[in-house]
């Protein structure tokens, strides 16, 4: 089955105090093949995905009118708020210097307001890990598609 | 990424060309996507540049 490895990537968070810097399991998706695509880390600890709302109107979602398919409680990034779940549709990109064509797939995401990560979508479980075989090791990600 | 560039740019969505570089950069990342459009900004990418004193994510829940 063809993988597509994703190193690691450092984003700019503070190092940590001995100086060693922080590197996150990151994909890079889009709305659509037009769109200008995101950094998302994938998080095998988290049960749901979770997205900043802007990816929504974006993806032609109105969130104070158009019904979502659930909403969960959560907390995110210190802050807590009840969160609606859509199910959308997003591009994963290849990784960088490969030729092969984005993936699309169909996945179930929620609306983050006020996010302040350093990425803009969260991938977990539900989401990613139920359509991606996914192996993260210490300076990889690495995707059967 | 290029850490030596990193504290103009904290607290703010930047896009990103493949060197590391910053292509652009604002407080909103609708209003960033939106004059990326615009531009027909090609082959960037898109983040969020923490603040210097922002705690780690460690998880969802």
């Amino acid at each position: 089955v063809p993988l597509w490895v994703f190193p690691h990537l450092d984003l700019g968070e503070p190092a940590l105090p001995d100086g060693s810097l922080i590197r996150r399991p990151v994909v890079t998706v889009a709305a659509r093949e037009s769109e200008i695509p995101l950094r998302a880390v994938v998080d095998s600890g988290s049960p749901i995905s979770v997205a900043d709302s802007t990816l929504f109107s974006r993806l032609g979602i109105n969130l104070g009118e158009d019904p979502p398919l659930f909403e969960v409680p959560l907390t995110l990034g210190g802050g807590s708020q009840r969160l609606p779940v859509y199910s959308v549709e997003l591009l994963l990109q290849p990784p960088p210097g490969s030729q092969d064509e984005p993936i699309s797939w169909t996945l179930q995401l929620g609306a983050r307001e006020n996010w302040k990560l350093p990425f803009a979508v969260l991938f977990g479980q539900r989401g990613w890990f139920d359509r991606f075989r996914t192996t993260i090791d210490g300076n990889a990600t690495s995707v059967q598609r | 990424m290029d850490r030596t560039i990193l504290d103009k740019y904290r607290g703010r969505w930047v896009a990103l060309r493949a060197d590391g570089s910053v292509a652009d950069d604002d407080e909103h990342l609708n209003d960033l996507l939106d004059r990326l459009e615009e531009n027909h900004a090609v082959e960037v990418t898109v983040q969020r540049i923490p603040l210097a004193d922002e705690p780690l994510f460690v998880g969802l829940r």
